[in-house]
C-alpha cells in the first residue's frame, strides 16, 4: 500500500516537472534557431529575422494550414490564437491598445475601422496592395485585404427532398412560406458576416425593398445562431434544411462529409478578410514581412490552398469550385464605409423587427 | 411481567453484540443495566427499542409479541445518550413531538398537551426556547419530558447523565427517582457508573461480553457478587481464602484499624479522599485495602503497625 | 527560544499582511478598475453607458435571468435532493460509489452537457428524431431551463449528500421512537435539518446560473438572458465599457443571494453539533417506499443520462452525425497535434498549480478568519467571494484592465492565467475549510501551544495535517474548475499562454463539435486520472486523520 502510494506521487511530481519542462519547451526550440542563424550566414541576408516570433491573431478559418510554410521560407516563427474579431477589439480596448500581439489576421472589417479610430493599428502600405483592388483595403493604408469573402446560403440536400422543398434561387425566394421554421442565420448584432450580408442586401436591393425582405424572412426563421459559423454546422448536421452562411474553402469541406451544398443567390454580398499590424508591436519589420508574403502572388496561391477563397490579389485564380458557381459579376457593388456608418441604425431597425 | 426478553441475541461482525439474553421487568421496576463499554448493555437497549434487529430471541410487552414492530409503534421510549432533541424546534415543540404522532393529537393539542411535561421535569418558562440555547442540565430535562410525554409504559434510558458534572448528576439522579416515583413509569437505565446503578435501581443486571452475569438488588449485587469480575466493577473489593479453598469478598469499608505495636499489619500508603480515606496495609507482602472513615484519619500514620477486625465478609459465587 | 517565538510571529505577520495585500490587489483592484473604466469613455468621465442601464429591455433581459436562474436553481435542488437522499440511505458502498460518480460528472468541459442535448434531443437527434421520428424544438428558455437544472446537478447532490452525513443519525432514531412513521420522520426531522444545506445549494446555483452566459448561447435561441447580452456585447461587439456597466445589473441580484446563503451558513454554525454523532450505517432507517421509489429514479435516470452524455462526447469525437445518422471518422482525432498537445500540458500545469495555491489561500484566510478571529478579515474573506459572483469574462476583463501596464504588466503570460485562476476559485477551498475547522477540537491548537509551539508551527502541525482530506477535496474541486474554465481565461489568453478549454470553446463556436469533443475527452481523462490520484490519497489517510 504505501510503497503503490510512493509510486503514485513520484508520477504526480513527474507529471508537473513534465508540464513546467513543456511550458518552457518553446523557449529551447527558439535558442536552437538563435544558434542555427549564427552558424548559417549565408541564409541571413534573405531571411533577417530569422527566429523572430510573431504573434497573431487569427479569423481566418484554415490560415493555420499555410503557417508552416511561411516559417520554413522565412524563419520567421508563427504562434498564434483564434479568436473572434470583435472579442480581440474588447481585449484590445481593456489593454488601451498594449497587446504583445503583432498581426491581426482575418474577421470581420468592422472591428478594423474602428480599431483604426482608436489608434490601435499601424499604417503600412505593402507593395502588395498594388495588385488589390483599391475598394478592399483601407485608403490610410491601415488594413489590406487577404481574400474576398462571398455569402450565400447553404442547403441539406436530404432535408430539402424529405421536406419536399424547392432549391431556392433567389434571396426573395426564401420568404416563401415553405421554408417556415427550416432557416438558420446568425444574429447580425453577433456575427460581422451576417451584417454585411444585412448591409449588402440593403445597399443592393434599396432600403424599402430590403427592410420588406428582411421583415418577411424573420418569419420563416427557426434559429438565429450566436457566431457567424453556426448555421452552416446546424444545417450540416441537419437541424436546418437552410442556412445564410460566408462560402469559404470550410464551406466547400462540409460537402465531404454531410449532404450539404453551397449556393449563391441573386446577389452575393461579400466583405474583405482584412490583415493588420497593431501600433504596439515590437517586431514591426517581420510583421511587415509577414504582410508582404501573404499579400504576394506566391503567399496568396499558398493561403489559398490553405483554405480556398477568392483572394484580393487579382493575379491569383479564384479557387476551382467556387468560381464554378459563383459568377463574379453578382459580386454587389458594396462601400465599406457606409456599411460600417450604417451599423447602428441597421441593428436597430433589425432589433425591432425581431422584437428583441 | 410489563416486559419479557427471551433469549435475545444480535452478534455484530466483531463478535461483540448480545448473547442470549434472558430478562423480565415487573411494572414500575427500575433496572440498571451495568457494565464497561462494549458489554452489549446499549445493543439490548437498542433491540427493546426497535432499532436493532435481533438475529434471533423475542421482546414481550404486556405478554404481546413486539420484536416485529418498528420503533414508532412500540409503546416503549428511548432517552439518547446525548439526548438527540431537534435543533430545529423549540422545547415545547420537542416534548411535542411524540404526542402528535406516537398519541396521534393534532398538533395545538400535542403542544397543550406537552405543557404538562415541560412543568413535570421542571422547564417552566422555558418552552419557547431553542435547544441551543440550553444547559445540558435542562437538555437532559427535555430529553426525559419528551419521551414521558409519549405514554410510553417502558422508558429506555442510554447514560443519560453521562455528559453532565457531578454534582449536577447527583442532582439530576435524585429528580429522576423522583419523576418515576410520580409517573409509576417502568425504566430501563443503561450506565456504566456503578454509583448510578446501586443508587437507582430496584434491580441491576451486571453484563459483561454481552451476557448477564448477575442480576439482583443494588444490595445483592454488592454483597454477594456471584464472581470477581461482578464484586470489581462495583465497588472494591479484598479477595481472601480460608484453609478450606473458600473464596471470601472483603469490602475495604467493613473492616476497623487498631492500632498495635505488634500488629501484623503495616499502613503502606493512606489516600485522603476527605470523607475517607483509603489505607492500603501490607502483610509481607500480602496487600489489603482498608477504608477509614472521616476523621479517624487523624489517628493513623504510614509506617504504623495495626490489627485488622472484618466487620463483615461474604462467601464468593455463594448467593 | 524567546527569540524564535518572535521570529515566528513576526513571520505570521508577514504572512497575513501579504493574504490581504493579495487580496487586494488581485481581486478589489481589477474589479474596480473594470468599474472605473466603465465609467470612461475616449478618455473622460461619463455616466453615458449607465444612462440607459434601467431601459425597458434590459429589465426584461434581467427579469429572464432571474426567472431563468430561479426555476433552475431550485429544479436542480430539487433532484439533487432526491439523489442524495437516495444515496444517504443505501449501504456504505452504493452511497461512495455515488459520491465519486457525482465527483466525475462534476468534469464538465465548456458546452459538454449542452452539445450533447442538442446532439441527442435537437431537431435531429440521434434519439428524438434518430430513434422515435420526432421534431423538437430545444430553443427557448425550458431548453435552457434543463439544461442549467441538469449541469447543476452533481455539484449540488455532493453538497446535499455531505450535508446528510453531518445529520446525527440519533435525530432520526429519536424521531421514529418518538413515534413518527418513515415519512413524518422525513418531513419533520430531517427536511428542516436539511433546510440550511438545502438553501445554500439554492443560491450557490442561483449565482452560478445567474452569471452563467454559455449555456444561454447555444440553447436560449430567441429567450435572452443578461449574462449572455453582457458576454456578446464584450465577444461580438467590443463594446467594453457597455457591457461592464451591464454587468452591474447582475450584481444585485447576486449579492443578495449571497448575503442569503451567508447568514444560513452561520445559521448552519449554530446548529452543528459538536459531539460525536451517529452514522448513518448504524441505524436501521428505510426512506417510505414512494420516497425510495422517486428517488431511486430520479438517481438512475440522471446517471444514465450522463452516461448517455459522456458516451455521446466520446462518440462525436470519432464520428459525424449526418443528417440524423452516425458515419465514424478518425478525422477529428487528427486534429489533436503538437499545438493542441502543449496546451493540454499548459492547461494541467495551470490547473495543478492554481488549484494547489487556491485551495491553500482558501483554508489560511479561514484559518486567520474563522478560527484566529483576526480582526478585518471577515471582510477579505467577502472580497474573496466577490469573484464568484461576476461573470466570468469580467474578472478575466478586470484583469487585463489593471495588469496591462505599469509594475506588475502580465498580460499574455501563463502567470496571469494562474493568478486570475487561483482567486477565482478561491471561495471553494475556503467554504470547505470553514465548514471543516468546525469540526476540529480548539482544544487541540491550545494542547500545541501549551507544548511550546509556536502559531505558525502549530498551524504547519497540527491544522494542516488535520485538515488534509479537506485540502484534497477542495483541491479537486478547484482543480476541475481550472481545468474546464472559459469565462475569465476567454480574453486572457494569447498565443503564447492558450489553454485547452478556450480552445475548445473556439471550435465549439465555430461549429466544428467534432474537434471540440476531442479535446473535451482529453480534459476528461485527464481531471478524471488526477482526481483518481487525489481520492486515492484522501481515502488513503482517512483512517489515520479521524
Amino acid at each position: 500500500m504505501r510503497n503503490m502510494k510512493k509510486i503514485l506521487s513520484l508520477l504526480l511530481i513527474l507529471l508537473l516537472i513534465f508540464s513546467l519542462v513543456a511550458c518552457r519547451g518553446t523557449d529551447v526550440v527558439k535558442d536552437d534557431d538563435g544558434v542555427v542563424e549564427i552558424s548559417g550566414e549565408d541564409e541571413k541576408e534573405e531571411r533577417p529575422y530569422e527566429g523572430t516570433v510573431l504573434e497573431v491573431s487569427v479569423a481566418y478559418g484554415g490560415a493555420e494550414n499555410s503557417f508552416a510554410q511561411f516559417t520554413e521560407e522565412t524563419g520567421i516563427e508563427i504562434e498564434w490564437v483564434s479568436m473572434s474579431t470583435g472579442a480581440k477589439l474588447s481585449q484590445l480596448q481593456a489593454e488601451e491598445g498594449e497587446t504583445t500581439t503583432d498581426v491581426w489576421f482575418g474577421g470581420g472589417v468592422d472591428s478594423y475601422i474602428n480599431a483604426i479610430k482608436l489608434g490601435y493599428l499601424h499604417q503600412y502600405k505593402s507593395p502588395g496592395y498594388a495588385n488589390i483592388d483599391d475598394k478592399y483595403i483601407d485608403p490610410e493604408g491601415y488594413y489590406g485585404a487577404l481574400a474576398i469573402v462571398p455569402h450565400g446560403i447553404i442547403i441539406n440536400d436530404d432535408l430539402i427532398t424529405e421536406l419536399g422543398l424547392d432549391v431556392p434561387e433567389t434571396w426573395q425566394d426564401l420568404t416563401d412560406p415553405q421554408y417556415r421554421g427550416e432557416i438558420t442565420m446568425a444574429d447580425p448584432s453577433i456575427s460581422g458576416g451576417q451584417y454585411a450580408i444585412h448591409s449588402g442586401l440593403i445597399q443592393a436591393m434599396g432600403e424599402e425593398d430590403a427592410w420588406k425582405f428582411w421583415e418577411a424572412i424573420d418569419k420563416n426563421v427557426g434559429f438565429y445562431g450566436q457566431s457567424g459559423g453556426e448555421p452552416a454546422q446546424k444545417v450540416a448536421e441537419g437541424e436546418f434544411a437552410i442556412g445564410l452562411t460566408a462560402i469559404t474553402g470550410g464551406t466547400f469541406g462540409l460537402t465531404e462529409t454531410a449532404p450539404v451544398t453551397p449556393v449563391f443567390l441573386d446577389k452575393v454580398p461579400w466583405i474583405p478578410a482584412p490583415i493588420a499590424i497593431f501600433e504596439n508591436s515590437k517586431n514591426k519589420d517581420a510583421a511587415k514581412a509577414f504582410v508582404d508574403w501573404y499579400v504576394s502572388d506566391h503567399g496568396q496561391s499558398i493561403l489559398k490552398d490553405a483554405d480556398a477563397r477568392i483572394m484580393a490579389n487579382r493575379n491569383v485564380e479564384p479557387p476551382e469550385d467556387l468560381a464554378a458557381i459563383l459568377d463574379m459579376d453578382k459580386l454587389i457593388d458594396f462601400d465599406l464605409i457606409k456599411m460600417g456608418s450604417d451599423r447602428e441604425s441597421t441593428l436597430a431597425r433589425w432589433a425591432e423587427i425581431t422584437g428583441e | 411481567m410489563i416486559l419479557e426478553l427471551k433469549n435475545l441475541t444480535k452478534i455484530y461482525d466483531d463478535e461483540n453484540g448480545v448473547k442470549d439474553f434472558n430478562l423480565g421487568v415487573k411494572a414500575g421496576e427500575f433496572i440498571t443495566l451495568l457494565g464497561p463499554s462494549g458489554c452489549g448493555k446499549t445493543t439490548t437497549l437498542n433491540l427493546v427499542g426497535g432499532f436493532l434487529k435481533p438475529d434471533y430471541g423475542e421482546v414481550f410487552l404486556e405478554g404481546k409479541d413486539i420484536s416485529n414492530y418498528s420503533p414508532e409503534l412500540r409503546p416503549v421510549s428511548t432517552v439518547f445518550q446525548n439526548y438527540a432533541l431537534f435543533p430545529h424546534l423549540n422545547v415545547l415543540e420537542n416534548v411535542a413531538y411524540g404526542i402528535r404522532f406516537f398519541r396521534k393529537f393534532q398538533k395545538k393539542k400535542a403542544l397543550k398537551a406537552a405543557e404538562e411535561y415541560v412543568q413535570l421535569v421542571g422547564l417552566s418558562g422555558y418552552e419557547t426556547s431553542r435547544i441551543g440555547n440550553l444547559s445540558g442540565g435542562q437538555q437532559q430535562r427535555v430529553a426525559l419530558a419528551r419521551s414521558l410525554a409519549t405514554g410510553a409504559e417502558v422508558l429506555l434510558l442510554d447514560e443519560p447523565l453521562s455528559n453532565l458534572d457531578v454534582a449536577l448528576r447527583n442532582h439530576l439522579r435524585r429528580e429522576l427517582k423522583d419523576i418515576q416515583g410520580k409517573t409509576n413509569t417502568t425504566m430501563i437505565y443503561v450506565t456504566h457508573d456503578q454509583e448510578e446503578g446501586l443508587s437507582l435501581s430496584d434491580r441491576v443486571v451486571v453484563m459483561e461480553k454481552g451476557k448477564i452475569v448477575q442480576t439482583g438488588t443494588p444490595e445483592e449485587i454488592y454483597y454477594n457478587p456471584v464472581n470477581s469480575y461482578v464484586a470489581n466493577f462495583v465497588g472494591r473489593s479484598n479477595f481472601i481464602g480460608d484453609e478450606a479453598g473458600n473464596q471470601y469478598i472483603l469490602r475495604p469499608e467493613d473492616t476497623k484499624l487498631t492500632k498495635n505495636s505488634n500488629g501484623k499489619y503495616i499502613i503502606e500508603e493512606m489516600i485522603f479522599l476527605g470523607h475517607r480515606t483509603e489505607i492500603i496495609l501490607d502483610n509481607d507482602g500480602q496487600k489489603l485495602e482498608a477504608h477509614l472513615k472521616g476523621i479517624q484519619c487523624r489517628e493513623f500514620n504510614i509506617g504504623d503497625r495495626v490489627d485488622i477486625e472484618i466487620i463483615f465478609k461474604s462467601q464468593l459465587g455463594n448467593t | 527560544m524567546n527569540r524564535n517565538t518572535s521570529y515566528s510571529s513576526h513571520f505570521e505577520k508577514a504572512i497575513i499582511i501579504l493574504l490581504i495585500i493579495a487580496f487586494l490587489l488581485f481581486i478589489l483592484y481589477p474589479i474596480a478598475g473594470l468599474l472605473l473604466r466603465s465609467m470612461t469613455e475616449g478618455g473622460e468621465w461619463t455616466l453615458y453607458h449607465y444612462k440607459d442601464l434601467f431601459q425597458a429591455k434590459n429589465m426584461e433581459l434581467i427579469r429572464n435571468s432571474v426567472f431563468v436562474a430561479t426555476l433552475s436553481s431550485v429544479l436542480a435542488t430539487v433532484l439533487a435532493f432526491g439523489i442524495g437522499l437516495y444515496a444517504h440511505f443505501r449501504k456504505a458502498g452504493t452511497r461512495n460509489f455515488i459520491y465519486r460518480a457525482l465527483m466525475m460528472t462534476m468534469i464538465s468541459p465548456p458546452f459538454v452537457s449542452s452539445i450533447g442535448l442538442l446532439t441527442l434531443f435537437g431537431r435531429r437527434g440521434l434519439i428524438s428524431y434518430g430513434i422515435f421520428g420526432a421534431t423538437l424544438n430545444p430553443y427557448g428558455w425550458h431548453g435552457l431551463v434543463l439544461l442549467q437544472s441538469i449541469s447543476g446537478i452533481s455539484l449540488s447532490a455532493m453538497f446535499i449528500m455531505t450535508g446528510l452525513s453531518q445529520l446525527d443519525s440519533r435525530l432520526i432514531l429519536a424521531s421514529r421512537d418518538l413515534g413518527a412513521n418513515p415519512w413524518e420522520t422525513l418531513r419533520n426531522v430531517i427536511f428542516p435539518a436539511m433546510i440550511p444545506t438545502i438553501l445554500s445549494v439554492l443560491f450557490l446555483q442561483f449565482t452560478m446560473n445567474i452569471s452563467d452566459f454559455t449555456t444561454p448561447i447555444i440553447i436560449g435561441g430567441r429567450f435572452h438572458v443578461l449574462a449572455t447580452e453582457a458576454y456578446l456585447r464584450v465577444y461580438a461587439q467590443a463594446n467594453l465599457n457597455g457591457a461592464a456597466a451591464m454587468t452591474v445589473l447582475l450584481l444585485p441580484p447576486a449579492l443578495i443571494a449571497f448575503f442569503f446563503y451567508r447568514k444560513n451558513l452561520q445559521r448552519t454554525d449554530t446548529l452543528s453539533e459538536r459531539s460525536k454523532l451517529l452514522d448513518v450505517d448504524s441505524i436501521n432507517f428505510k426512506l417510505p417506499k414512494i420516497v425510495t421509489f422517486i428517488s431511486g429514479t430520479i438517481t438512475v435516470a440522471f446517471f444514465i443520462l450522463m452516461a448517455v452524455q459522456y458516451g455521446n462526447l466520446f462518440i462525436q469525437a470519432i464520428s459525424r452525425n449526418v443528417s440524423g445518422s452516425l458515419v465514424f471518422t478518425t478525422d477529428h482525432l487528427n486534429v489533436f497535434q503538437s499545438r493542441h498537445f502543449d496546451a493540454l500540458l499548459r492547461t494541467v500545469y495551470m490547473a495543478v498549480v492554481a488549484g494547489f495555491l487556491s485551495t491553500v489561500f482558501g483554508i489560511l484566510l479561514s484559518y486567520y478568519n474563522k478560527r484566529r478571529q483576526i480582526p478585518g478579515m471577515q471582510g477579505v474573506e467577502f472580497i474573496g467571494s466577490l469573484p464568484y459572483i461576476i461573470p466570468g469574462i469580467f474578472f478575466g476583463l478586470a484583469y487585463i484592465v489593471v495588469f496591462h501596464r505599469g509594475p506588475i504588466a502580465m498580460t499574455g503570460t501563463l502567470l496571469i492565467l494562474i493568478i486570475n485562476c487561483i482567486f477565482r476559485h478561491i471561495s471553494v477551498g475556503n467554504k470547505a475549510a470553514n465548514a471543516a475547522f468546525e469540526n476540529i477540537d480548539k482544544k487541540l491548537e491550545w494542547a500545541s501551544y501549551d507544548l511550546g509551539t509556536s502559531k505558525l508551527r502549530t498551524m504547519l502541525t497540527v491544522i494542516f495535517p488535520l485538515i488534509r482530506p479537506t485540502f484534497l477535496v477542495s483541491f479537486i474541486n478547484a482543480f476541475t474548475a481550472c481545468m474546464t474554465t472559459v469565462g475569465p481565461l476567454m480574453l486572457l489568453v494569447s498565443p503564447k499562454n492558450l489553454v485547452l478549454s478556450v480552445m475548445m470553446h473556439g471550435e465549439v463556436r465555430n461549429g466544428q463539435y467534432g474537434q471540440a469533443a476531442v479535446m473535451g475527452v482529453a480534459l476528461i481523462m485527464i481531471t478524471f486520472t488526477v482526481n483518481l490520484i487525489a481520492i486515492y490519497f484522501m481515502t488513503g489517510e482517512e483512517g489515520k486523520v479521524q
